[in-house]
């Protein structure tokens, strides 16, 4: 069995110069990502102190009001829940796909969504009125056998979310254990001693590693069920509800392709901001990853195109008129501008620059890219929940517009602190570049010469 | 709706709202605010849009100037039979009484505002802020109602607490009886207070259930003019509307296509009618209605117990309709 | 002579290593060695049997989306051919189906993870040294000493203790912080041995604190304290009888003696003995958890708080507010909230409780049983035996006076 691609080679150094790459800024403070953890430490901080403020003064510290019950926070929820599919993505898919360039980038992804998925479960407990008492969800056996109520899409969250948590957090730590075990020796102080107790005495022989790569498998047939049934279920929040702009049948596929969308969008971002904050990682991060990277996100930008307007296709040949209230509220109202934003930055921006080679393969106008679509897809989450909500006030003596309140928005940049930082101190502590899998391809590859051109090709056993 | 609620002794709290008759005083609004400890959010909270009403009234213009006329729809929680308010909560915190009443239980309520959301009427309200009351009406507080604390949800309950005292009052006198054994309490006993509030008696409350109440006969006098409102949701809301007769067009769906007004027809024979229930069966359900409208012709009642109309007409939350209830947001600069 | 000892970590290896060199040993017979694969060798050795388990794995994930995609779409609300069924979904999935979805995924993910670390167990421990005399047995920095030095070593290994715990402390770790968490539960056994200690004199302060030794032979705290269990062996001889008369019925049908009624067990309205459970006799069973409830010393304690009018006064006052709603003002079980209770509350007022010694009520008081909570964070000893004194008062009156 053999795999060929034509464009693919390893990294072009030796297989002891990426273990060094690899675990380079293991256990070292350097000024770039020195820079990174104390401005997200900052946000951090802030968000505590808004969030302290919002608990002792309640929920009016936000923009709410009477008509939009749900604001910023399920808006955030959703574009984190979204950006965490990057892991499941980038790893589980490609792992199936067999791709031999996902080493690379699995990691990283993984570890995103090991902090955004925090990020995004602690926001439906910050929008709630009473966030003391969110155990009241939690199925605990109690004297009065009140149970919650399993009908509640709401309920469904609270498994799915957990669910996927939990299987994203056991899959990058056991594809993590080799990297532990093989860089034990030779680490130095709390770091050595936090590797040997993760790396649960790994040792390395043959049916070690078929053991993980048999659980890494599984893992990846697992994960993608839980994905999908995840941002389902998110959607299913909204479009579980009588409210017009919500109760849509697309809201599934359109959430999950989304997802995909904004995750991949996500992993450029912090690709670009890894390989500015580690130089070191240069080595291993090549533009040929950016390449095959880029031709996944333009397939997954045009199948969320696909959805995107076929939720509103429909109703507009058929003219429903809550439909078209909605459909015109925003593509005319006060948010046009944005709405337009959307548009372009989400379909017709990238559909223009990812359709260039040489475009995909330079770091720097990817990650001004990956930034776009990040605000256009922020943008699409706000209009698929604050318009719906204003539109739908035909009985209602309130038209006042929703505006997120300096609260909101601090605690939602304490997040993206809480992200950014927590990957950069991520990488001082463990390696965020699987080093086993790297040496593994380029271990695998042979190179072949055919008719002039110099073809990889990798050896995929015996 | 399950063979439960069919028998005899299924209980229903409802009320009729005659649209003809309000005036728009306001006076039931102020009623419920004193008696249910609706707190007064100030000017500030008030001018974002967080003000607390438990019943409101939707002021609704006809015509172009000068033949303008005005109607008032006074809008409170329907008590629906089948709420959306009730599946969606995570806690149970919404839930469905023994006598009909859609009931909020604050105690258990943690916030989600996912009821609001699904509401068609807007009429659950959240307290953004710990409830607050100017000096001299903080001493007028109900006690027979508890204030809300901060971060929950409130709406009306029919002045439950009324209910309640009228059938513990009718259980020292041991009232109970073969005739009331719907309710012990006597026709009329029970007022919330919009009802006790409401001068020109727009506004009737009573055992829907049983046939011989006021609410009942008020509603079967008047069935070719009652309107469930937002029924497409099929929430079976039992706060019946009277149309007015000077004006029928009001909570008239003005261009309702006639491909839903079909499969509504289609959803009403489909409703199962297995045993009729003996409100259903003296108030005969044949009644046509004079306003013409296609689908009540001869389809049978959707609703057990109090004989509603069927596939009623509906109010659309259209502001391209006739029925502009309040100005779009899109004309809101 | 050669001497192999295996560390856990290269520190400690290293210390040793300082420790034999200042004891005097020759450096030459001092060997430091690692298992752990160069990292031009860090590699895996082979990818075994690539073509089956890929088919395997991609079955798998052809089975996941389809799965997915048709669970998804079966749930949709107004999916298109939903008009030919008046609304109704064509495939009718349980409401619990997503929760149960979700349990069966993290059950999947969870016995993934503990397959690979078991399976993988095996070959971390069990693998052929290194070379003939070099057992590095568990994968750790082995220390080899030959010669001259391996005498002093011997000595100074056998002081030092150098064995590997990390692979041991962690799951004994895990596994006395559960244990220890079942322990936690036990609190209704902490409010019923409070009269231990306050029967001669009555403090006013609401303690909760841990039973004695003695206590805990008296009432032996047991784990999932808030299950209680009962009787477990009347519960087993009850169920028992039941599967037997069942038995019997199924063979009298065999036989022709009987003959099964018409319509289902909602219709027959459980009347029926062919539909007896064991759901059926739970009163019964929860009867006999009488017989494991009260303690030896409670069973004939007689009240210390004076039966008189005062205490009576108070005592009526705590049941209005303590056990009222349920029990009812006249102690008749009929309370506001009875009605829909699976077990009826008692009616404590009856005479038929007359009978009942003070420590009796007063354990069942402070513990709970069945759906009743516990108060013994609630009322103090003197409270409770206020109110067994209104009790009292209740009992000696007819019931619906």
């Amino acid at each position: 069995m053999s795999h060929q691609n034509l464009n693919f080679r390893a990294a072009e150094i030796s297989i002891p110069e990426i273990f060094d790459a690899c675990f380079e800024p293991i256990g070292k403070s350097g000024w770039r990502s020195n820079i990174v953890i104390f401005l997200s430490l900052c946000a951090i901080a802030a968000a505590g102190v808004a969030f302290a403020g919002q608990m002792y003064y309640g929920l009016g510290q936000t923009g709410l009001h009477i008509p939009v019950y749900w604001g910023v926070y399920i808006i955030t929820f959703v574009f984190w829940i979204g950006v965490a599919h990057a892991g499941a993505l980038i790893s589980a898919l490609l792992r199936l796909c067999g791709a031999e360039w996902k080493s690379a980038v699995t990691r990283v992804a993984e570890v995103i969504t090991l902090f955004t998925l925090p990020a995004a479960g602690s926001f439906p407990l910050i929008h709630m009125g009473r966030t003391e008492l969110f155990y009241y969800m939690l199925p605990i056996p109690n004297n009065r056998l009140l149970w919650p109520n399993f009908k509640s899409m709401l309920m469904w969250d609270v498994f799915a979310v957990s669910t996927y948590l939990t299987g994203s957090v056991l899959f990058l730590y056991v594809t993590m254990v080799p990297d532990l075990g093989i860089a034990r020796p030779r680490m130095k102080g709390p770091i050595k001693t936090i590797y040997t107790l993760l790396a649960w005495g790994w040792r390395g022989t043959a049916e070690e590693w078929k053991r993980v790569m048999e659980a890494a498998s599984l893992y990846s047939v697992i994960i993608l069920p839980v994905v999908i049934s995840v941002h389902t279920i998110v959607s299913w929040d909204f479009a579980m509800q009588v409210v017009p702009g919500w109760h849509s049948e697309v809201f599934g596929p359109l959430f999950f392709v989304g997802a995909l969308h904004s995750g991949t969008a996500a992993v450029f971002t912090m690709l670009g901001l890894l390989l500015w904050t580690y130089p070191s990682f240069r080595k291993l991060i090549t533009p040929v990853h950016y390449d095959m990277l880029g031709r996944v996100w333009l397939v997954l930008m045009l199948a969320w195109a696909y959805l995107f307007f076929n939720d509103f296709m429909p109703a507009y040949y058929a003219h429903e008129p809550d439909k078209m209230d909605y459909l015109y509220y925003n593509a005319f109202g006060p948010y046009a501008a944005a709405c337009w934003f959307l548009v372009i930055g989400n379909f017709a921006l990238p559909l223009f620059c990812l359709a260039f080679q040489e475009f995909r393969r330079s770091v720097l106008p990817m990650f001004v890219l990956s930034i776009i679509v990040n605000i256009a897809m922020y943008i699409e989450r706000v209009f698929i929940v604050i318009p719906g909500l204003e539109v739908y006030n035909g009985l209602t003596f309130n038209t006042i517009p929703y505006t997120a309140s300096v609260t909101e928005i601090t605690i939602i940049i304490g997040t993206f602190g809480w992200v950014i930082g927590g990957l950069t101190f991520f990488c001082r502590i463990f390696p965020i570049l699987p080093y086993w899998e790297l040496a593994e391809t380029k271990a695998r590859q042979v190179d072949v010469d055919l008719a002039g051109v110099k073809v990889a090709y990798f050896h995929m056993g015996e | 709706m399950s063979a439960s609620h069919e028998s005899a002794t299924h209980r229903q709290w409802g009320m009729t709202i005659d649209v003809d008759r309000c005036t728009g005083c306001k006076s039931c609004v102020i009623a419920c605010h004193a008696e249910n400890n609706v707190a007064v959010v100030g000017a500030v909270e008030s001018a974002m849009g967080r003000i607390v009403h438990w019943l409101r009234i939707e002021p609704i213009h006809h015509g172009t100037y000068p033949h303008v006329h005005m109607d008032f729809i006074p809008m409170l929680c329907q008590q629906c039979g089948t709420a959306p308010c009730e599946s969606v909560c995570p806690v149970f915190a919404s839930v469905h009484t023994h006598d009909g009443l859609n009931a909020q239980i604050y105690n258990r309520c943690i916030g989600t505002r996912v009821c609001a959301n699904n509401c068609p009427y807007h009429v659950r309200m959240f307290n953004f802020r710990p409830p607050q009351w100017p000096e001299p009406m903080n001493k007028m507080l109900n006690p027979d109602v508890t204030a809300r604390s901060e971060g929950v949800m409130e709406k009306c309950t029919f002045c439950v607490q009324r209910i309640r005292r009228g059938e513990l009052d009718a259980k020292i006198e041991k009232r109970a009886d073969a005739e009331r054994a719907l309710t012990p309490t006597y026709d009329g006993e029970i007022r919330p207070a919009c009802v006790q509030a409401c001068a020109s008696e727009a506004l009737v409350f009573g055992m829907l259930s049983d046939p011989d109440s006021t609410v009942s006969k008020s509603l079967a006098r008047n069935r070719h003019r009652s309107v469930l409102v937002h029924n497409e949701h099929d929430t079976r809301p039992n706060v019946v509307y009277l149309r007015p007769d000077r004006n029928p067009d009001v909570l008239e769906p003005a261009n309702l296509p006639v491909g839903q007004q079909q499969h509504h027809a289609t959803e009403a024979h489909a409703t199962p009618e297995a045993s009729p229930s003996p409100a259903a069966t003296q108030s005969p359900t044949a009644t046509q209605s004079p306003a013409g409208s296609p689908t009540s012709v001869g389809s049978p009642s959707i609703d057990p117990t109090p004989s509603y109309p069927t596939a009623t007409p509906r109010v659309t939350a259209s502001p391209s309709a006739a029925v502009s209830v309040s100005p779009s947001p899109v004309a809101t600069p | 002579m050669k001497v192999c000892a295996e560390y856990e970590d290269q520190l400690t290896a290293f210390k040793a290593h300082r420790t034999l060199l200042d004891n005097g040993a020759n450096p030459e017979e001092i060997e430091l060695r690692s298992p752990y694969p160069l990292s031009e060798h860090a590699v895996p050795p082979c990818r075994s049997k690539p073509m089956v388990a890929r088919n395997i794995v991609r079955l798998m994930w052809l089975c996941g989306i389809i799965g997915g995609f048709s669970f998804l779409t079966f749930t949709q609300l107004e999916w298109g051919l939903t008009a030919k069924t008046s609304g109704q979904p064509l495939v009718a999935v349980p409401i619990n189906a997503i929760p149960m979805y979700e349990c069966g995924m993290i059950t999947a993910i969870l016995v993934n993870t503990l397959m690979f670390f078991i399976e993988t167990r095996r070959y971390r421990q069990l693998v052929p040294p290194l070379e003939e005399d070099l057992p590095v047995a568990n994968g750790y920095i082995a220390l080899v000493v030959s010669g001259e030095a391996a005498k002093k070593a011997k000595d100074w290994l056998s002081e030092s203790g150098a064995r590997s715990v990390v692979s041991y402390a962690l799951p004994l770790f895990f596994l006395g912080t559960m244990m220890s968490g079942c322990a936690t539960n036990n609190m209704r056994y902490q409010a019923a041995l409070k009269p231990l200690e306050v029967a001669a004199d009555l403090p006013p302060e609401r303690s909760i604190r841990m039973p004695s030794k003695a206590e805990a032979e008296v009432a032996p705290p047991q784990p999932f304290g808030w299950l209680y269990r009962g009787d477990q062996q009347a519960y087993d001889r009850a169920k028992e009888q039941l599967d037997n008369r069942k038995k019997e019925i199924d063979q009298a049908v065999k036989d022709g003696k009987m003959s099964r009624p018409e319509g289902n067990r909602e219709q027959r309205r459980f009347q029926s003995e062919f539909d007896a459970t064991a759901d059926d006799i739970k009163p019964e069973l929860w009867a006999l958890k009488e017989k494991a409830g009260v303690p030896a010393e409670l069973a004939n304690l007689k009240s210390p708080v004076a039966d008189d009018a005062a205490s009576r006064e108070r005592g009526k006052k705590l049941y209005t507010i303590n056990c009222q709603q349920c029990h009812g003002e006249k102690g008749d079980g009929k309370g506001l909230v009875a009605e829909p209770l699976g077990v009826k509350p008692a009616a404590v007022g009856d005479s038929s409780y007359a009978g009942r010694s003070d420590g009796y009520l007063y354990h069942y008081i402070m513990i709970g049983k069945n759906q009743m909570p516990t108060f013994g964070y609630r009322l103090n000893t003197r409270e409770v035996f206020d109110i067994i004194n209104h009790l009292r008062e209740l009992q000696g009156k007819p019931v619906g006076s």
